[in-house]
Order: structure tokens, then sequence, then C-alpha cells
């Protein structure tokens, strides 16, 4: 009878096991990149890790000891001078000297995960927050002013002197005046928004997750123009001259004209397109959600090269890809190494790093 | 495959009833969690069939088995004459074990459909049927309910408790009825209902409320339909919510292939 009992005890906590099990995702979202010409960072999980451009070797890691109560980390980090701002799912925001990754300030005014990348302009962090504010910060961490939208805010605003385009989930992108908050304008546009807006003269580029690119003006945010792409538009435009770049989550990536609109070309790679392109002189470099990097001629889209992670796990490749120097730097989620610095001419792997 | 059979059409079976229902997700949590309750009501029938079988046989079964304990081959076949031959016994926890699927798969679509956080927006995108109407519309799923952000826990632990009072309750319907073979199977009910209503308790204190909705209606489910299928259960709940001693459970007669008498079980469920 003992063992009878030792077996139900044992059933129900298989059963529990099974069931905690289903609720406990891995990840949240993919590691988020920055780079400036002799490091790397790299944002992903418990940790922020500075890396040397040259080798990957790590230069400094944040927190430096192990701490439950800091991360996780997922946005891109920004590089501002000497400071590196990072956002947390922990709902703090930090910077960081860039040099050592010691703390300079937490910002813990959130009351939500912060998803969205900081964005820095001026003498100002803005700090959008799934709590539906945007939180605007001095650079010694004070907080300044505070906007709040109808829905969470996924998305890095862009932020100029005079303005900051914040996009919202609530479906609308808002202008704010840059010194206090106040609404310049907003538009209502036909779908979610989860990337950052493109600026580019007078013209912001945002897409949403409804199918579409739209081309607004930046002082009153009227519709200039819009393309219907396959499926979501969730990274960033890429703007080159008087052409515009951008992926979707169908795997398709359009090259378009930026004044009016209409479509040079469009690829198709195979699965979804989710991080912001990246050009380089006549190369265009973007990742597809299935592990593969693709350099493609930005004349006529066609493919230079095309290199898969080599990791069976590398299934997903989702973040901003960063070129810094002769690299294309990629982070995929659950991958045997946590990042890889491709040749920007062949792709062939230079490095790697791994915790 | 479990992606294709199980959780995506739940996904979309939920979104839809989440926009048909003037995007209300908890609502849509409570129809849906009923509406699968429905669809396996044969199965769960079935198997608290089989488990009240089960249960009244024990008693019989344990004499048999201590009787031809060392003629297994005897043993088989006296099993097999009141119908728990092996393969009989092996298809009675078929129901239950296809249960898991469907409580897991639900799970899973719950978390899929709220899409918190950029990797889990991403997996309900790829989980979307293309024909689904105005999916882009849906996004993001409203999940505020009174005070409950249904992706987030519950800050004042009303639904912890009442995952806790719930499973408690369903808990006590599903425990059968003790068939006076000794304190230590009662014993054993009683661990297993305590610690499921302690598990189900700290994952609702953990998880998001969402889940906890899920928990709580899966719970009431269980809990009126046994009280519907079966009398001495309901029996037992009336005699509590009255406050009166509580009733005890029928005891029938049973008699072995040689015709030893062991006053306890029922002969009614051989196989003829």
């Amino acid at each position: 009878m003992i063992q009878k009992i030792r077996q139900w005890w044992l059933l129900g906590f298989v059963f529990a096991l099974l069931v905690s099990a289903c609720g406990a995702a891995p990840a949240q979202s993919w590691p988020g990149l920055a780079a400036s010409t002799d490091t790397v960072y790299i944002a992903f999980g418990a940790n922020v890790f500075a890396l040397n451009v040259a080798d990957g070797q790590k230069r400094w890691q944040f927190p430096a000891e192990s701490n439950s109560n800091v991360g996780p980390f997922f946005s891109d980090p920004v590089l501002d001078g000497d400071a590196l701002y990072v956002t947390s799912y922990n709902k703090s925001a930090y910077a960081l000297e860039a040099k050592t990754g010691k703390q300079i300030w937490e910002f813990k005014g959130s009351t939500d995960r912060l998803i969205a990348a900081p964005a820095v302009s001026g003498d100002a962090v803005y700090i959008a927050s799934a709590d539906n504010h945007l939180y605007a910060l001095s650079k010694k961490g004070d907080l300044k002013w505070t906007f709040t939208a109808k829905n969470g805010l996924w998305a890095t605003p862009f932020a100029t002197d005079k303005a900051v385009y914040i996009p919202s989930m609530d479906h609308s992108l808002y202008a704010v005046d840059a010194s206090n908050g106040r609404v310049l304008w907003s538009v209502e546009l036909n779908g979610a928004l989860a990337g950052t807006p493109t600026l580019d003269k007078e013209t912001l580029y945002v897409g949403t997750l409804s199918d579409t690119l739209y081309a607004l003006n930046t002082s009153n945010g009227k519709e200039k123009w819009k393309v219907k792409s396959d499926g979501w538009v969730w990274g960033s435009a890429v703007v080159d001259g008087n052409t515009l770049y951008f992926g979707d989550l169908k795997g398709s990536i359009f090259s378009v004209n930026s004044s009016e609109g209409k479509v040079n070309w469009k690829q198709q790679l195979g699965s979804s397109v989710r991080g912001a392109p990246v050009v380089v002189g006549d190369k265009l470099f973007v990742t597809a959600e299935d592990g593969l990097a693709f350099a493609l001629k930005t004349s006529d889209g066609s493919t230079l090269w095309k290199k898969s992670i080599d990791d069976e796990n590398a299934d997903r490749l989702l973040g901003n890809p960063v070129v810094v120097n002769d690299l294309v730097v990629i982070a995929p989620i659950y991958a045997k190494n946590w990042l890889y610095a491709l040749n920007i001419n062949d792709g062939t792997t230079k490095w790697f790093f791994k915790p | 495959m479990w992606n294709t059979l199980i959780l995506y059409p739940f996904t979309n079976a939920l979104l839809l009833l989440y926009s048909v229902v003037g995007n209300s997700f908890t609502l849509a949590i409570v129809i849906f969690t009923v509406l699968i309750r429905l669809v396996t009501i044969p199965l769960t029938v079935w198997a608290q069939k089989n488990q009240q079988r089960m249960t009244e046989m024990q008693p019989v079964m344990k004499e048999i088995q201590e009787k031809y304990k060392d003629q297994p081959e005897k043993l088989q076949a006296e099993m097999a004459r009141l119908g728990f031959g092996p393969t009989t016994m092996l298809g009675g926890c078929l129901p239950m074990l296809l249960q898991f699927p469907i409580m897991i798969g639900l799970y899973q679509s719950i978390t899929h459909v709220m899409a918190v956080s950029p990797l889990t927006l991403i997996d309900l995108y790829h989980a979307i049927y293309p024909i689904f109407p105005n999916f882009d519309q849906l996004i993001p799923v409203n999940n505020h309910f009174f005070w409950l952000n249904l992706a987030l826990p519950d800050p004042y632990y009303v639904l912890p408790a009442l995952v806790v009072a719930t499973t408690w309750l369903s808990q006590q319907m599903v425990t059968p009825a003790p068939t006076g073979d000794g304190g230590q199977a009662a014993e054993m009910a009683r661990s297993m209902s305590l610690s499921t209503t302690v598990v189900f308790g700290f994952m609702s204190l953990q998880f998001a409320s969402g889940l906890s909705i899920y928990f709580v209606v899966s719970n009431l489910a269980t809990a009126i339909q046994y009280a519907w299928t079966n009398e001495y259960q309901r029996k037992r709940i009336i005699a509590f919510l009255k406050r009166e001693p509580l009733p005890k459970p029928e005891v029938k007669k049973v008699t072995t292939s040689k015709g030893s008498k062991s006053g306890k079980a029922l002969k009614a469920g051989a196989k003829k």
C-alpha cells in the first residue's frame, strides 16, 4: 500500500510538472544588439555583454555577478557617448558606463515590462513601457515628463530635439513635444505598431501589424502614401537615398521608391523577416526567422550570399542584425552560440560568442 | 503534429470566440472551456464509470489476488471473468489519458492568444489560419477584466483563492466513495486531493490569471458533471452544504466463481 501511495504522489508530481512546463516559456523575446567601432553589445536573458569586435572576447558583463533581480534583457542597447542605455523586463532601465559596464543609474518608474529599446536625443532618454507610458528622463536618470497611450508601448520611439514619435499597440502613432510631452498630433493606423518609425527629411515611415507600411508627413501625420505588404511589418524600414527597404513576417523583402511608394522589387526569403535590414554600399543585409542571413543586391534583390547558422537549434533569427567594420553580427535564439560575426563579403563565420 | 492537431485549432477557435463575444477574453475562455468540456463528456463519463466500477470491485479483486497469488493464470482468468482483463484495464485508462492533451492544448492556446511578449505574438501570427477574419484588428488582445490583467497573476489573490476552493470541491467530487477496505485507500485519496489543490493554488499564484479562470471554470464543470451523474457524490455535496453527516456508500454483495462471499462488492460488474 505504501508503494501505491508513492505511485500516486509520483503521478501527481509528474502531472504538476507537466502543466508547469507548459507555462514556462524559455525566452520572451530575441537578443538585442548594438555596436561601436570596437565593441559589440548583446543583451539577452540575465546579462548584457560587451565583446571585442575583432575576436569576440568578452570585455565585461552586466550585472557582473549573478543577480536575479536584474534582467531579463532583450531589447537593443543604445550607445550614446560614454553611456550605454538598456531596458529590462524587470521594469527597470539602466544607464551603464560603456567602457566598464558599471551601473550609473537605474530608473524604476515603470509598472510593466520594458520591451522597447531606449531612445536618446539631445539631453533626454526616452523609455517606452508596456504599461502604456513613455517616460522622458534626463541623462542623469531624473523623470522629466510622461506621456500615456491607450495601450502598451512595445516599439522604440523615434526622437528628435523637437518631437518624439511614439508607435503604440493601440494602433496609433503619436507625435509629442520633446520638451513637455504634449501631443502635437496623432494618427490612427489600421493595426498595432510594434516597430520603430524611420525618419527621413519630412517623412516618417512606419510599419503596422496589418500588412501595411505608411509614409506620413512629420508635421501633421497625414498619409503621403502606403504600401501593402504580404504580412505584418514589425521591423523598421531603412532609407538609402531615394529607396526604402523593409521586410515582413511572410518573408518578403521590399525595395520601394521613398518619394512615391512605388515598389521597385520584392524578394521572398522563405521565412519571417522581423529585423530591420541594413544597407552598406550596394549590399542589403537581412535575416530570416529560419536561421538564414542574406546579403542581397540593392539594385534588384538578387542574393549575393546566404548563410545558414551552423546549429540545428538556431531556427529563430528575429533580432536586428548589426554591421560593424567588415562584419555582419547576428544573434539567434536557442542556438548553441549566442552571437555570430560573419564576414561581410562572403558570410563565413569569423568568430562566435558563447557566455 | 501537436501544433496542427491540437494547438492551432484551439488557438484559432479561442480567438474566434474572443471576436464573436465582443473582445472579452475572459468570456472567451469561459465559453471555450465549457465547450471543450461538453465535447469531452463521453470520455469523462466513460472514465467516471470505469473508476466507479473499479472502486466497487476493489474488495473482491483484492480477495481474488490474495486467493490466487501463487496461481497467476487462474488469477488472470478470474479477473477477466469479472471484466478486468489486462486489455480492459488498459482501455479503462484511455479516457483519462485522452483528456491530458486536451487540457494541455487548452492551457497552451490561452497562453498563445494572450501573446504578452514579442515572441509569443510572433508564435500567434504563425498559428492563425490565413482565412481568419480580421485577425489584425484583434491585436493586441484585450486582456483586462475588472482589476485583472489576464496576462499577470491576480495581485489581490482573489483568483488563487477561487482556484483552491474549486479545486478542492472538484477533488471531493472526483474522489471515489470509500469501500471500507481500511484507512489507507482513503488516506491516499485525501493525499491526492490535498496535493492537487495545493499544486493548482500555487500555480495560480505564479501564472497568468487567464489560466486561473480556466482552472476555476474547468473545476466547476467537473464538480457539476460529477454531481449530475453520480448520485452518491450529489448526496455528499448536499449533506456537506447542509452541514449534515456525510452519507455512507451503498454496500453491495458479490461472489467469486467458487461461491465465496466477499460481502463487499458487486458481481453485477462482471462480464457475461
